[in-house]
This record gives structure tokens, sequence and C-alpha cells, in this order.
């Protein structure tokens, strides 16, 4: 005996037919069936197969707590695996295939794991898989064969995804009765409203249970709310499911544009809803809870509210022969619905009359069940079990905003108490019963006044009760289908220690799979009460950690994939870049020309060439990302001073200087330049990576530190554009370039090239004679194009950041993030004798503690060996021994042989001569290296002044 | 005015901007200036468009000469920052919609008119928004995000989006 489709009847549309296959096997069902109403009507008992014992199973549910029936949806890059098939409408062409098993369903080889279930309850493997290494990654083989469900797909996904903020003032999830009042009332009140609802769908219980509602048929009723929602400007949100709650009223929406595996290029997949609410309703409703027996896992077996709604909105009948089993009205109202579609109701087993359902007999489908009935077991032959153990409010959403939960006696579960955000709670969700009063709830929620309050005549149905846990542990008594947890595992976690319903989860892996509990906490917490002797309130719950719903990973990185994983940003001159084939380097976001390689030469090859031609010719390097602020007013100055840790204000006017700024702790934040463009003018440049902490740092100094200064700032990083020309024929190309006289070594320029303005400074990174040329950027390329067409004359190169680092660590520049680590001083770093001997910068109190005065501080030194130094490896004297030190930055002699090294060193100076050991063993290197100043290549400093 | 639950972002053109200069004008007591639009304001002015930018900031947009034509006082600089930002405008009622996604501005919010001027985050970039008027926006990003976030718009712009409002049941 099978499910089948009824004759008539339902709200699918039966003039639409929709074909899709299940495992290879064409199939077809209605527009508006789910995959398991079609996959029920048309015969089909068993789903899938449980996750440890591969039992096989059937579907449980009919909404988004299904733990059974996972599928997985469509194929390819596209593959959705452990979808429920509850929560997958059909789409024409759609592929399923069932999960966990292996040849078939049907025949299921890791089923053998059920004859050993006596051996691996809950916890076994904390007792097993003990020895060496070697015995573990045998057993590891096998384990990960066996772990997880649905596979994950290997093909790049072709979907794409979106993300999308959206502000109301009255966010309401789930369109059940209660969510249709409050957002009715909310709009109706001139509020912006978002109603969303997880389902294809709004009516939610009114899908199920007809009702007459303010004169209407309730689903009329639902429309004519939406209508009136949409005409006030609000949003009626479909296939949305809210995926948490966060804080200051922020929640995400899942939305489904389009179905699991379903193709639809035209589309965005799925987009997630960043909302931000003023308040926010939740009606998201109950969840029915199953009964707890020996064989409530096999197919057939269904929750009576999941059966009345196949009966009731998909026009399908579960099976032919029923039992029904609850212990409250609402198990009446699903016998009643079943013997309306001509199903045979063997019998209603009625907690409140003292009756339990003791166990359910079948293998691939149910065939008898056990009861008391009337004081006597009793068997009844049947295809199908309706039962229900009582209905557990969603309360996810509200404990996710730091709400608290109270112990409601009728429902035997927690329903939502104090709101600590824009929260509350309606209808059912919050423990009401009768649809008069959740219209009511709703209503006053959306801040309508009660009296007005939609009116309904619907009998008042009792879905209070609960069936308590079972006596005696049983093997295959399930509470966590998903998981495969019994009740024997529960009993077997509270004898052994368990006790507390957080080791009770996490033992058990109770409520830990995709479904996240939604069936099973209760349960678990009513048979730990029972064993504990205490009340369940005492007990407790686990957190509810968002997603509420499993949620895709594309969805979560919206547009951020493939090239667009992270923001890129382009330099103005990249197309000029490009015409040398450059090797780019991310740099943060930017992109930089890191080398140009020649005719097949390496990185290490181009770079040595490019440092050479510089060092002996002329090279040109963009460093347009160099952060930039123009700062001007009569207190320009003085704030410059406060600003960075060096003489400033006796500059005058057409001189720079080298100057670095330090943290409040004294420690070096940034260095950079500072030039002195006019009486009331000066340009500061920083690090390329520390441009917006610069930033940051101006506008703290300059609202906190110096809020009288008269003086303005701007930052004008992408304004200009700069390239450096560096070498010995540097100062020859820029004259014939500008046609002036070159600036001194630090002096600065106004002048015209190529018909613009542009600002020429004399500064060197390099330590050759070198000039950086700041450009407009939004006329930087006739410039370029003209000192480039000097350049290949003169016959210089372009050289990258590559060439650069090889130049500025023979000359021991340092660079922040790798000598100036945030932990070092000026001291530290050599350039104390810099420091403004007024004080007044900012920093100056932090760098005059004792402890930053300490001669056995890390300081900046030198290292040179015959080869290569490993980058990052630590500094010992001999093998074994404490680190005292670590290399910050290698290169190699651009004029001669040999491996250089700027490093951070205990003693630093002071060790000028010692021999040490750079040693990396991760990468199993040990280098003997000789300790030097920071300084490789003209220590003079002759070749960058004329 | 309640923006129009059904425009979409297909119903857009996106047109470059070329040709402005573009000035910042900066109080040295970083105050308001009179004479100078209010927070969260723009006006157009003697053929240029003034924005406030942040407290004591404005940009100007224009002409050169209409921009020099600009008079500053002893407590006003001037800076040239005409390669500072890429401009784009956005024409047609969508506009909006547009910018809601991949953003965390409530461009559909109704006070968010004509005239009013924002500076937010999207996709990733620092974006000034000026609302020109009921069809058309300007948006203002640094040139070296220019490239990545236009791309990112003309994407969703070519995308037909699903109607936001979902229709009936």
């Amino acid at each position: 005996m099978s499910g089948y489709r009824l004759a008539s009847g339902g709200l699918v549309d039966r003039t639409r037919p929709v074909a899709f296959t299940f495992d290879g096997v064409s199939y077809s069902g209605f527009a508006g069936d789910t995959l398991a109403s079609a996959l029920l009507a048309s015969g089909v008992s068993i789903f899938g197969r449980s996750f440890k014992y591969h039992r096989p199973r059937g579907v449980l549910s009919a909404g988004v707590e299904e733990p059974n029936a996972l599928v997985t949806a469509g194929q390819g890059g596209r593959a959705e695996p452990n979808t429920r098939a509850t929560d997958l409408f059909l789409t024409p062409g759609l592929v399923a295939t069932s999960q966990n098993r292996w040849p078939s369903l049907g025949f299921d080889l890791g089923a053998v794991t059920a004859l050993i279930a006596p051996f691996i309850p809950a916890g076994f493997y904390y007792k097993t898989f003990f020895g060496g290494p070697k015995l573990w990654r045998f057993f590891e083989h096998f384990i990960r064969r066996a772990a997880g469900l649905g596979p994950a797909p290997r093909l790049a996904d072709p979907d794409s995804y979106q993300h999308r903020a959206a502000f109301c003032d009255v966010l309401v999830v789930g369109a059940g009765p209660a969510g249709l009042a409050a957002a009715d009332a909310a709009a109706g009140a001139g509020k912006r409203v978002i109603l969303c609802e997880q389902d294809a769908i709004v009516g939610g219980a009114l899908l199920r249970d007809a009702a007459e509602i303010a004169g209407l048929p309730g689903r009329d009723w639902a429309a004519a709310v939406c209508a009136r929602v949409i005409a006030a400007g609000g949003r009626v949100l479909l296939r949305t499911t809210a995926t948490g709650y966060h804080d200051h009223d922020l929640l995400t929406l899942g939305e489904k544009c389009a179905e699991p595996g379903e193709d639809a290029p035209s589309l965005s997949a799925q987009r997630l809803w960043r909302v931000r609410a003023s308040r926010v309703v939740l009606a998201p409703g109950l969840v029915e809870r199953p009964l707890v027996c020996p064989g409530n896992d096999v197919p057939g077996v269904m929750l009576s509210g999941a059966v009345r709604t196949y009966v009731q909105r998909f026009g399908v009948a579960p099976g032919r022969r029923a039992v029904v089993a609850g212990c409250s009205d609402d198990a009446d109202r699903t016998a009643a619905a079943l013997r309306a579609a001509g199903v045979e109701v063997v019998a209603t087993i009625d907690y409140r009359r003292g009756e339990t359902l003791d166990t359910v007999k079948g293998g691939n489908r149910v065939s008898t069940v056990i009861a008391s009935v009337g004081g006597m077991t009793r068997s009844f032959a049947c295809d199908t079990v309706a039962m229900s153990a009582g209905f557990t409010p969603s309360v996810q959403l509200h404990m996710q905003a730091g709400g608290t939960l109270a112990w409601h006696d009728g429902c035997a579960a927690f329903v939502p108490a104090t709101s600590r955000q824009a929260q509350v709670t309606a209808g059912a969700a919050a423990g009401i019963e009768g649809l008069a009063a959740i219209l009511a709830s709703g209503w006053a929620a959306g801040g309508g006044d009660v009296a007005d309050a939609p009116q309904t005549r619907a009998e008042r149905h009792c879905c209070h009760g609960f069936a308590p846990p079972p006596r005696g542990a049983r093997t295959t008594a399930f509470v966590d289908f998903q998981n495969d947890v019994t009740s024997r595992d529960l009993d077997l976690a509270w004898r052994e220690g368990y006790r507390s319903v957080e080791h009770m989860k996490r033992y058990t892996t109770l409520g830990m799979a995709t479904d996240q509990g939604k069936t099973s906490n209760i349960a678990g917490l009513l048979q730990l009460s029972r064993n504990e002797g205490r009340p369940a309130p005492d007990i407790g719950l686990t957190t509810f950690r968002p997603p509420f719903t499993p949620v895709t990973l594309g969805v979560l990185a919206g547009e951020d994939g493939g090239l667009h994983m992270a923001p890129r940003r382009v330099l103005r001159l990249k197309a000029q870049h490009d015409r040398h084939h450059p090797l780019w380097q991310p740099l943060g976001y930017w992109h930089r020309p890191r080398a140009y390689p020649r005719d097949g030469e390496t990185l290490h090859s181009a770079a040595m060439r490019e440092a050479r031609t510089v060092r002996s010719n002329v090279g040109l390097s963009d460093v347009s990302t160099l952060a930039k602020f123009d700062v001007q007013g009569p207190d320009a100055g003085a704030f410059l001073e406060l600003v960075c840790a060096t003489g400033i204000a006796k500059l005058a006017v057409g001189r720079g200087r080298y100057t670095f700024m330090l943290r409040e702790d004294g420690m070096v934040m940034d260095d950079g330049t500072v030039w002195r463009l006019g009486d009331a003018r000066y340009l500061l440049t920083s690090s390329t990576g520390g441009a917006a902490r610069m930033e940051a740092h101006l506008a703290y100094v300059r609202g906190v530190l110096a809020p009288h200064m008269r003086v303005a700032i701007v930052e004008v990083q992408e304004h200009w554009a700069a390239f450096a020309i560096a070498g010995p024929n540097a100062r020859s190309l820029v004259e014939t370039l500008a046609c002036v006289s070159a600036p001194k070594h630090m002096g600065c320029l106004a002048v015209v090239v190529a018909g613009v303005e542009c600002w020429l400074l004399a500064a060197s990174y390099s330590g050759e004679r070198a000039f950086e040329l700041y450009v407009p950027g939004d006329v930087v390329v006739p410039v370029w194009e003209a000192a480039e067409a000097l350049l290949h004359a003169a016959g210089g190169a372009l050289y990258g950041l590559e060439a650069l680092e090889l130049l500025r660590i023979e000359k021991g520049h340092i660079v922040i993030g790798a000598e100036a680590t945030g932990r070092t001083t000026p001291h530290d770093l050599g350039l104390g004798k810099m420091l403004r001997v007024s004080g007044g910068y900012c920093g100056a109190a932090g760098l005059a503690r004792p402890m930053l005065q300490a001669v056995d501080r890390q300081a900046l030194v030198g290292l040179e060996a015959d080869g290569e130094i490993p980058e990052g490896a630590m500094l010992v004297r001999a093998a074994g021994e404490a680190p005292m030190g670590h290399v910050t930055s290698v290169g190699s002699r651009v004029l001669g042989q040999g491996g250089v090294a700027l490093a951070l060193l205990a003693g630093g100076p002071a060790r000028t001569g010692e021999q040490w050991l750079a040693t990396s063993p991760t990468r199993g290197i040990t280098v003997p290296v000789r300790v030097t100043a920071p300084l490789f290549h003209d220590p003079e400093g002759t070749r960058y002044r004329d | 005015m309640i923006p129009k639950a059904h425009a979409t972002v297909t119903e857009l053109a996106l047109t470059p901007i070329i040709g402005h200069a573009m000035l910042r004008l900066v109080r040295l007591d970083a105050a308001q200036h009179p004479g100078l639009p209010p927070p969260g304001r723009a006006v157009d002015s003697a053929g240029c468009r003034i924005r406030w930018v942040e407290p004591g900031h404005w940009l100007a947009t224009g002409q050169p000469a209409a921009l020099a034509a600009i008079a500053v006082d002893v407590d006003l600089a001037r800076f040239d920052v005409s390669g500072s930002l890429t401009g784009m405008a956005v024409i047609g009622e969508g506009w909006r919609e547009l910018l809601m996604i991949g953003g965390v501005f409530d461009a559909e919010a109704r006070t968010f008119g004509p005239g009013c001027i924002a500076r937010t985050i999207m996709h990733h970039t620092p974006l000034l928004i000026d609302c020109i008027g009921d069809d058309r926006v300007e948006a203002w990003v640094p040139p070296s995000h220019a490239a990545e976030f236009f791309d990112f718009w003309h994407n969703t712009v070519a995308r037909r989006g699903r109607r936001l409002s979902a229709p009936l049941p």
C-alpha cells in the first residue's frame, strides 16, 4: 500500500502537469506540488536513507522541519544537496536524486550498519578508534566516506546571487493568519511593511484547514490582505525565509528566486535581503513533534498535521489504511480529513485518554501498529500512521534576537517571554490557541486596535497537549531522525554522566543536523527532564543560532564570486602597463605591476634586470597608490607637527622631508614625506596600505586633538597619480621632460609637462637620484607617455614592486608591516635621531615610557649571507635555541653577489658582526648569516644627492 | 512619495559623466559656511553643483570657469580634486531599486529626494549619491573602483531582475 492522488481537491493546478525525475525515474506532478507531495502521489514511500544506520526513510512532515526526505536537487554545478523534498516546488525538468545510499535507494549496502546498531550507539567513537596515528588514518578513510549526507557539487556554480538592502517600519515574518493580520494592521496605519513567507503561497495553516475570516474564505482573505499591503507600498516576499535575527533589528532573509536545481539564467537564483526594521512581528507558527516509540521512523509514519496538509492542500492521500495517534483536537481533525478523502481510519489513539502508540512494525512500509487502547494491547494493520506528540512554537528568531523564554505547560514547550530588541511574537508561536485569538494577537502586534481585528466564526480547536517520553529505551525509538539519535542513546548519555542539555546535545548529536532539532529538541528535553527528576524549564535549551534553515554559500557570497571575490582597485595607467605584460600583484585591493618580464624571464631575473637598470641608468615606476593629503590653512604646519614626529615647521617653501607618524602609544604607525608647496599649503604622503588608517588618524587629530586649529585636510590619493623616475640618469630625463632645472634632493617644484600642471618632488626610495612626478589623475596619460618615451630612448626600464623591494632593502628603507610591525618604536628602527626634540607630537608621551627604552628590545639590523636568506626566518644563536628575532625582508645584492636582508633582533645594532642562524623549521631551511648595519648600498648617501 | 513597488532596474540607463572639473571647499574651522548647502543637501549655483559631503566640506562640480568663479574667503580653502571621483548618471525610475542592491542605504525612503546627498558603501565601494530628480541620480566613486563598480551595475541592470513585489497568491 502506498500514497495516491485523490480524484479532486487540493490547491495544485491540475491543468498544468509538471514532469520531473527522481533517481532517474520519470514522474509527473502538478504546478503547486512539492517534490514530496508529487512523489507521495506517485506511490513512492522511501525518500532516503538515514545518516548512521541507513534505515529506509519516508517523508515525515510537509515543511522545512523535514528531517528524512533530503535530496540533491539539480545537476552539475547547480546541484544543491540536502534539499528538503517538502520545501522544493516542482519545476519542469527537475532532476532530484536521493542521498546517502549505495548503490541505490532500494538496495543500500550501508544498511549493514543497522545490524551492528547495538554496538554503535551515540558517542561510540569516543570509545573506539584508539591507536597510533597510522591506525587512525586507516579508520579515517572509511569514516570520511560514511560521513555527511549529500555530495557537494564539483563544478562551478553557473547561477548568480544577489544581496539587497531593505528598510521598513514593520517586518512581519510568517504569512499565516497572525502574520497576515499584523501586516494588514500595519499597512492600514500607513507603515512601510515587508511581509515574508517561506512558502510559495500565503496562508499558513489556512492552506490546510479551511476557515472563514472577515466574511471571506480564508485563502481569499489572505489574498485580499496581500493586495492591501502592496497597494499601500509594502512588499510581500514569497519563498523567503527569515534566516537570522541580528543586532539592532537587522534581519537577513533568504529568497529563492528560482527553485533549487532550476535552470533560470535570467534571474538571480537566490537573493539575500538585509532588512532593517523599526519593529519586527514574528509569526512563524508551530512545528509538530513526532511520537517517540519503536519503529516511529518506518516509511508511512508521518506527522498528523502533515498528513492533513497532503490531503487538503496537495490532494494526496498518504495511504489507504491509517492509524491516527495524538494528544489534542488536532489529531481528530486529521482523522476527519482522512475519512472525508476516502481513507480508512482503522484506529484513533488518544493520549488524553491514557492510550499509547507502543510500536510500529514494517520494513520499507508500515504494516502494523501495536497500541495500548482501552486498557488492552491491540494490533492494527495499516499502511499509514499520522502521529502527534504536540506542537512546539518556533522561538528560534526570538532567541537569536536575545529574547528570553518561558515554559508553557499547555504546549509542553517554551514560548517567547521578554524581548530585548523590537520584536514581538504573535499567534500560535506565542502559545495562543484558536483562530480568533490568533488573528487578534497578530492584529495587535501590527499596531491595530484589537476591537478592529478580523473576525472569524471558526471552531476553537485545542492543539495544546503533549505525549510523554516512552518508558524503557529502544534502539528504534528515534528522537532525532536526521542524526539517528534514539531514546536509548539519550538514556545512555545520561547514565554516562552527560546530564546538562549542552552535554546531551554534543554527546548524542541530538539537534545538530541540518534540521537543527526542530522536531527533536523538546522530546530530548522532556526525556532528560524525566531522567533528572527536574522540571523541563529547569533543564533549559541549547542556543539557537542563525541560520534558521540551511542557506547556500552562494547566497552568502552574493556577487562576490569569481573575479569579483574581492574588490579590485585599478590604476589609471593600467592600459599603459598592460602593453608591457606585467605580472600583476594584489596589494590589498590594488593591483600593481610586480615586474615586467621580457623574453621568458623569471620573476627574479626580471626584477634584477629592472633594479640594475635603476642602479646604472634610469627607471620609471608607477607609485600612484601612495596615500596623499593636501593640508591647507594658517595652522597647517602646526597641525602637521602634531601628526608627524619629525620637524616640519622649519621647512621652507619648496622643500620636503622624510617623516613618520606614531600612534598614541609611541609605536610607528606609518611613514612618508611632507612637502611645503606654499606658505600655508603642504602635501603629506604615506604608505599605500595605511591610507585609510592615516585618513582616520588625521580626522582624529583634527577633530579631537586640534579642534581649535584653522586647517583643512583633504585626502587626494586618487586626485594625484604619481610616478617615480630613479637612477643616475633620472635628472637628465626629468629636465628634458619638464624643461626645468631639476630641484635638489628633497626639493619640490611646480612644472608643466605635456601641457599639464604637475608637481615635481625630488625624493628617493631606491637610493639613487630620484624624482616623483605628481600629475592630476584625470590627465595623467599624456604625461606618462611622454616620460615613457624618454625612458626608452635612454635605454631605461619600467620597474615594478619586486625591483623596488630589492632597491629599498639595500638602502635599509623600512616598509610598514614588515619592519614597522606596530610594535616597533622609532628607536627600534634607527629613526630616533630624527625625532623632534621639542616633542608635542602624537605619541610623544607613549614613547617616553621606560619599557620602550630598554636596550634589549628588538631593533633593526641588516643581515648578509652567501646565498638566499629565508624570509620570515627566526634568528637563533645556535640550533635549538629560542629565537631572538626574525627576518623581515629579504633581497639580493643588485650589483653584487649574495643575499641581504633586514631583520629585527634583540639588542639590534650592538650585535653588528655577530654570526647567527636564520632558521625556518616549516621549510626545513637554516642559513648562517652575519649581522650588519641595515645599509648595503652607498652608505655615504652620495648617489641621491647632486 | 511612496516609491513605486514595481519599478525594475531593467528600465535604467547608465551614462558616464565626463568633462567636469571638481573642487573641494573646506571650512578651516569645520563649521557650516553661509551660502553653502546644509548637511545632506546639494544646490545648483551659477553653473556649478555644490554638494555637502561632510561637516565643513563641500564638493563642487562644473566647468572650470564656473568653479573658478566660486568666491572663497579667509574661512574657506579650495582644493582641486578633479581626479578624485568618477561619475555615472543613473536615469530612470528604477534608480532607487538599483541603489538597494549590494548596498546598505535606504534609497527607498520617501525623504531621500531631489536635492539630497548621501555617502555610503555599496559593493565594497565608497559612493556619493546625488539625487538630481525623480528619475535621475548621480553616483560618484573613486576612479580606481569605477571599472569594477560600474561593471557590477551594468550586470545588475542587464540581468532581468525579478519583480520585487510578488504576484498575488
